[in-house]
């Protein structure tokens, strides 16, 4: 039970025609059994396409370059456990679910093509499933079309289908963003649940730290393409290392005044493909110096399983 | 093939059958429908590079003649339902409502009705000249283009700039005809050069059936005459076939190209 | 429509095949009242073409060279003074030309569309005796293209901008520049002069007259080149079609959400996609019904096919208007009634349809 379930290193992501223009780089990282690891970033960060290529589903013109990916102690193979013992979960539930498919068809041919289930044992396994994902009147349900279903339904049946062949790990991006607040807190409260009753760790990709806070174990903070900052949560959120997590929380309505504004983060993302010399943080950094712009901060464990890659508290 | 290659082979096809046309009376000044030599001479024959037909007529002087009636009929009759459907697709989808249902409905009238059994009772009833075949061909192609013309109209009309026109009190046919139209104009010539294609072919088929002109050699004719030898002559049909493939041909990567060209914001790749 | 789908559920569970009761599910559909407004509103829309038709074609009577009697009489009666009086009588062709619309249209509903003289029975009854052999080679023509579409066009789809995409481009280029008439004739050349291997035309074997199973097999192949020679044109049109709507629908989220399921590339396409791809496709079939029949004339005529194609060609020889004209209504109301059609199968394979 040592052994981590996903083990991820030294992973570049580059344009396949062009293997020096990376979009991740040099990201390690695990995932053990039946954990919630939280990986955060503002959008470009990298924590998507690196969904993808676990999942070998990189769009077009993006490739791995280099990395060693492990799964369960094996080599990693996408195509095979796609499905099986990976479950991913999208963004926005209304596009997610084709509209010419019942919701049972979309189910069933899950277990069905992995499980082998017959047609009668597909269906009830698929009537189960959606009472798992606590959506009211599965019986209903399972004949009716996408279209007839609300977003936070939708994402439940989304959910079921990820979870259906029991896997090991579900890759989550962005599950609630497309959802209403109280939608959002219902469906992190599944999720959650779902990794007590059975297990799944679940890889939880959110640029919102609330939901961080309230579900994750661990959380890996990325920026520009790379890890700047992992650390269990606690320890994260009381003492964040990385300028750049510290604005993030600051970014981050508290539970308390969820009207208090937003701390803006000022500047732009750089483009992956343009970085700054240095750290790549260091032009939009408040506490930047001479040292920030010359050369990049190594990643280094600041306290046990707490990491960082700033100058500033680098040992 | 790149995009541009499709406009370049295609407008290339396009001049040789043009030069052809307009070399027919040069080159072959004689009356295409003479007889010149023995029937049924193979092509190589000396002095006659395509041979003759059944009737000793000079297959090569067709050819030439043929190219002549099939870029008359297939021009025309496009200009034609192009004017026809601009004007329909013009007014249903400037004035929409009732205008539009009932200018619509006539549309529908004439795409339900099958287009090439129309055209061959429209040319029964008319007789076959040069210009009743353009009508009849022009009367069941120009749905295409008053539906594509009234789509435009549709979205056009909603722009700011017409908005505005009509704001100062431009009078509804300067607006058509000065602001709309030639914003529209891109995606029907795209269209009218397939449709020349396509009313070619349909001229061909309608001579298939001895409904030509009996007095201009077409393509079609040729292939009519020809097909009761195809065992001992197969080339009689073939070469007219293949010159009327080729110019279908020409025409539609011509059209292809220039939709690529016009159009460069729907290019997918 | 709620409550009715809830009580069909607890009706459907009670069967034990669950295809039965998705299919009565389609079906029922149908009566929902969106639906049945839709197709409604159809109806009248069809009723109306109908009319228009008619009138179409009261005006090409008028148009043709004599007055309508002369039409009317065909080949037989012309020059018989007395027979075009009858016939004037009959149809009240001395009547001012609104009595004359009214007569004309009440003979088409009784389906009273004269009688040809030269084949010795009524038109109505003519055409319809020969529609079968249309309707077969119809049939089989266009299944052959929306078959060929649908596998050349998600191929193309699948690599798009690849070798195989460029081949399958030039095919369809090739094909839509081709006379079908031509091409006709070029598969007799090969398969019939120069192999032998299949029958150059008609529909069954005259000297043979085999009866049952060989009968089938007869008419099969006789059926192969003429069929192939009207799909050509067809498998074109929906390839290029279906191709384009495959690229679009590739790119959507549930299809990366299907991959992620885990499911099968071949299965992503054929099924996922292509189900959604599938309802321009069906409208476009629609719309060229009619373009099929006209089609049918050249095809039929090429291969002496005894259908209502070849019934036209023949009227068109023979000058014989009534016949044309009774042939070119039929058409076009059969073109509607296949309209009617595709919009129900619309409503039946879309369930996410905006019916408008």
């Amino acid at each position: 039970m040592n052994q981590p379930l996903l083990s991820v290193a030294g992973l570049d992501i580059a344009r396949s025609d062009d293997p020096t223009r990376r979009v991740v780089r040099n990201l390690s990282f695990d995932i053990a059994r039946g954990e919630i690891l939280a990986v955060v970033g503002e959008s470009g960060c990298g924590k998507t396409v690196t969904s993808l290529a676990l999942t070998g589903l990189l769009p077009d013109g993006l490739a791995i370059a280099a990395g060693t990916l492990a799964f369960d102690g094996a080599p990693l193979r996408p195509a095979e456990l796609r499905g099986r013992r990976i479950g991913m979960i999208f963004q926005d539930p209304m596009s997610a679910l084709n509209p010419m498919f019942t919701i049972g068809d979309q189910i069933t041919e899950v277990l069905r093509a992995h499980l082998g289930l017959r047609r009668a044992a597909a269906r009830a396994r698929a009537l189960e499933l959606l009472a798992l994902v606590r959506l009211p009147d599965p019986a209903r349900i399972i004949d009716t079309y996408p279209t007839r279903l609300s977003g936070g339904q939708r994402q439940r049946v989304v959910i079921a289908i990820a979870i259906a062949c029991n896997p090991d790990l579900v890759i989550a991006d962005e599950p609630t963003t497309a959802l209403d607040p109280t939608i959002q807190a219902q469906i992190m409260a599944l999720l959650a649940g779902l990794r007590e009753t059975l297990g799944i760790a679940i890889m939880l990709i959110t640029h919102n730290l609330g939901l961080v806070a309230q579900a994750a174990d661990r959380v890996m903070v990325m920026y520009a393409g790379r890890k700047v900052e992992e650390a269990p949560v606690e320890p994260l959120f009381a003492r964040p290392l990385h300028p750049y997590t510290r604005r993030l929380l600051a970014a981050t309505p508290h539970p308390g005044h969820a009207q208090s504004r937003l701390a803006e983060i000022p500047g732009l993302v750089p483009s992956v493909f343009d970085l700054p010399p240095g750290c790549p943080f260091a032009p939009r950094c408040d506490v930047a110096e001479a040292r920030c712009h010359g050369s990049e901060p190594a990643l280094a464990s600041v306290y046990a399983g707490h990491f960082a890659a700033c100058h500033f508290v680098a040992p | 093939m790149t995009r541009h290659g499709a406009l370049w082979v295609g407008g290339a096809i396009l001049l040789a059958v043009v030069a052809m046309a307009g070399l027919a009376g040069v080159i072959f000044p004689e009356d295409p429908f003479a007889m010149i030599d023995q029937p049924l001479l193979w092509p190589g024959t000396p002095g006659l590079p395509l041979g003759t037909d059944s009737l000793g007529r000079d297959i090569m002087a067709d050819l030439f003649h043929g190219a002549r009636a099939s870029l008359l009929i297939g021009l025309a009759s496009t200009a034609a339902a192009v004017g026809i459907g601009i004007v329909v697709g013009a007014l249903a989808g400037y004035y929409r409502g009732l205008v539009d249902d009932a200018l619509m409905r006539l549309t529908e009238l004439f795409q339900t009705i099958p287009p090439f059994m129309l055209a061959i009772v429209l040319l029964v009833v008319l007789g076959t000249t040069l210009a009743t075949i353009v009508t009849a061909i022009a009367l069941v192609s120009w749905p295409a283009v008053a539906r594509l013309v009234r789509s435009e109209f549709l979205s056009l009309r909603e722009r700011e700039f017409v908005q505005s026109c009509r704001v100062i009190g431009m009078s509804d046919a300067r607006i058509i005809l000065q602001q709309i139209l030639p914003n529209a104009l891109a995606p029907v010539i795209v269209t009218a050069t397939v449709l020349v294609a396509t009313a070619i072919l349909m001229e061909a088929g309608l001579s298939f059936l001895g409904l030509s002109d009996p007095n201009v050699m077409t393509w079609g004719h040729m292939i009519n005459m020809g097909k009761d030898q195809m065992r001992q002559a197969w080339y009689i049909v073939v070469i007219p076939g293949c010159a009327l493939l080729v110019t279908a041909l020409g025409l539609n990567l011509f059209g292809e190209g220039l939709n690529d060209a016009l159009n460069p914001r729907l290019r997918r790749q | 429509m709620k409550k009715r789908t809830k009580k069909l559920s607890s009706v459907g569970s009670a069967l034990s095949a669950e295809s039965t009761e998705r299919a009565g599910k389609k079906v029922w559909l149908l009566f929902s009242k969106r639906s049945a407004c839709f197709l409604a509103r159809r109806l009248a829309l069809a009723l109306l073409i109908v009319l228009g038709i008619a009138v179409c074609n009261f005006v090409l009577l008028h148009m043709a060279p004599g007055d309508a009697a002369d039409a009317l009489a065909g080949e037989a009666g012309a020059g018989d003074p007395a027979y075009l009086a009858i016939l004037r009588a009959r149809f009240g062709l001395d009547q001012p030309l609104p009595v004359q619309l009214w007569h004309f249209l009440l003979r088409l509903v009784t389906f009273d569309l004269g009688y040809s003289s030269r084949y010795g029975q009524s038109v109505a009854s003519l055409i319809l005796e020969r529609l079968p052999a249309t309707l077969l080679l119809m049939g089989t023509a266009m299944t052959l293209a929306v078959i060929g579409g649908i596998v050349l066009g998600v191929t193309a789809a699948r690599f798009a901008g690849r070798a195989v995409d460029r081949v399958i481009s030039l095919i369809v280029l090739l094909l839509y520049g081709t006379p079908m008439f031509w091409s006709g004739l070029m598969l007799i050349l090969l398969f019939s002069v120069r192999l032998d291997w299949l029958p150059a035309g008609g529909m069954y074997d005259m000297r043979v007259r085999a009866t049952g199973l060989a009968h089938v097999l007869d008419i099969g192949q006789h059926l192969i080149l003429p069929a192939a020679t009207q799909a050509c044109f067809f498998l074109a049109v929906y390839t290029r079609l279906l191709r384009a709507s495959m690229l679009e629908v590739l790119g959507l989220d549930h299809i990366r959400f299907a991959r992620a399921k885990g499911m099968p590339e071949r299965r992503i396409a054929f099924v996922h996609a292509l189900r959604n791809a599938l309802p321009p496709l069906i409208t476009m079939v629609g719309m060229n019904v009619g373009t099929f029949l006209g089609g049918a004339v050249l095809g039929e005529t090429v291969f002496s096919w005894p259908g209502i194609g070849r019934l036209m060609f023949d009227a068109v020889f023979q000058r014989d208007i009534n016949l044309l004209l009774s042939i070119l209504v039929l058409s076009s109301v059969f073109v509607v009634l296949a309209n009617l059609v595709v919009d129900i199968l619309y409503v039946v394979i879309n369930p996410a349809v905006e019916l408008r």
